[in-house]
């Protein structure tokens, strides 16, 4: 079985994953020890692992890996384009200092691009409505403040002509 | 002896006993200076705080770093007291000694509502509580209760210090204790001129005016904050330490040899 993910090409062996059953989450963990999409409750309802599948948010934890063959996945190491040009969301979390444990926050990050990529300026209701993830430390508040940060940043950016940087995978 | 006097007098004595155990002062929190083992050329000065050779406050730090800011927010009290950028005070793990006790946590979990504030019942459980609490000494993180327990003991501890150190100036330098100045990690005096102690800094100083003006103010003092001798006012909100950036998370991280 054949999955991209943040645009390289990864073949499972059937050794691996069994029949294709295996949940996303699981693949990227401990097949391929991409270790920064969370495990949290494991049955979709916290939001911690949250990837994108074609752009899409998706919880990971609940998706079996046949299900994302011949798709696109980014995860939070694909977010980036390296180090020194971390995407705007990044920074935003930094400038806003929102993280507090950072548990849930890779999923957070997630779900926000996909958000931002259908809605460029959301609102705090669209927002408070899109981001359905859990934060047991209640990072919720700069969450947003982060969102309509990075929202800022890539407006002026789009504006100035540049391209957008990292807002597709 | 009658068994009726045997076990009312043995009531009694168990009374007197603990009417004059509560009585008697509760623990003191502020530790000798052994507690922070002094390497060589250090000077310990309480079971908090010690002083490195190159300046630096080394103050002893008995809460986990849980991205809460906690190893940001107790050396803002130290830097505040003594006066020094918070760049200057570093932290080092604190001992298992009782000392280091979350006595505050205790004391907010008993079941009284705010509104019942003041009263005698609740002043007395308190008190009670925080007498028990020194003396168990759970040297615990939660409950939010880590700036609340530290606002009384680390200030404290770091204004005695102040108050050591002052003496010591003052006897070295020939001149009163309240001339001198603390600024940016140095003590200077004998210019004649009452330096850092002037309008609402004094007053914060000699501990007036400190609940009631504090949160008007607050903004503005963070805005200035540099016109406080570059050390920070507890309150203002500052970047975390050790939030960013590139670190695996402790539950990630893969050991050699780890199954």
């Amino acid at each position: 079985m054949e999955v991209t993910i943040n645009g390289k090409a990864h073949t499972l062996a059937a050794a691996q994953v069994g029949d294709g059953n295996m949940p996303l989450l699981w693949v990227l963990r401990d097949v391929l020890n991409m270790t920064g999409t969370k495990f949290g409750c494991g049955v979709a309802a916290c939001g911690a692992c949250t990837v994108r599948v074609d752009g899409q948010a998706v919880r990971s934890c609940v998706t079996p890996v046949a299900g994302v063959a011949g798709k696109q996945v980014q995860t939070i190491e694909g977010l980036s384009q390296g180090a020194d040009k971390l995407h705007a969301l990044q920074q935003a979390w930094i400038a806003e200092q929102v993280p507090q444990c950072g548990y849930c926050q890779s999923g957070m990050l997630m779900a926000a691009a996909a958000l931002l990529e259908s809605n460029p300026a959301p609102s705090d209701a669209q927002i408070d409505a899109a981001m359905t993830n859990i934060c047991r430390c209640g990072t919720y508040q700069r969450v947003r403040a982060g969102i309509h940060r990075a929202a800022k940043a890539l407006a002026t950016k789009a504006a100035s002509a540049m391209p957008i940087q990292g807002a597709t995978a | 002896m009658k068994r009726r006097t045997l076990i009312l007098s043995g009531l009694g004595a168990a009374g007197a006993l603990v009417v004059g155990w509560s009585l008697l002062p509760q623990r003191s929190r502020m530790g000798a200076g052994d507690l922070m083992q002094p390497a060589q050329g250090e000077v310990a000065l309480n079971g908090w705080l010690k002083i490195a050779q190159d300046g630096s406050i080394i103050m002893a730090m008995p809460r986990s770093e849980m991205g809460q800011g906690v190893h940001t927010a107790l050396p803002q009290l130290v830097a505040e007291e003594l006066d020094v950028p918070l760049a200057q005070v570093r932290i080092s793990q604190a001992g298992s000694d009782r000392l280091y006790g979350n006595v505050a946590m205790f004391v907010a979990s008993l079941p009284f509502h705010p509104r019942q504030d003041g009263s005698t019942l609740v002043k007395t459980s308190e008190w009670m509580t925080g007498k028990l609490a020194r003396e168990l000494g759970v040297v615990v993180t939660g409950g939010s209760s880590s700036v609340s327990d530290a606002w009384g003991s680390v200030r404290l501890a770091a204004a005695t210090a102040r108050a050591q150190l002052a003496q010591a100036a003052a006897s070295k330098l020939g001149v009163a204790p309240e001339s001198l100045q603390f600024e940016g990690g140095k003590i200077s005096g004998g210019s004649g001129r009452c330096g850092g102690c002037e309008g609402r800094r004094c007053q914060a100083q000699r501990g007036q005016g400190i609940q009631t003006d504090w949160q008007d103010a607050a903004a503005q003092r963070c805005a200035s904050e540099s016109q406080w001798h570059g050390a920070v006012w507890p309150g203002c909100a500052l970047a975390r330490h050790g939030l960013c950036c590139g670190q695996t998370q402790p539950h990630d991280r893969r050991l050699a040899r780890q199954l």
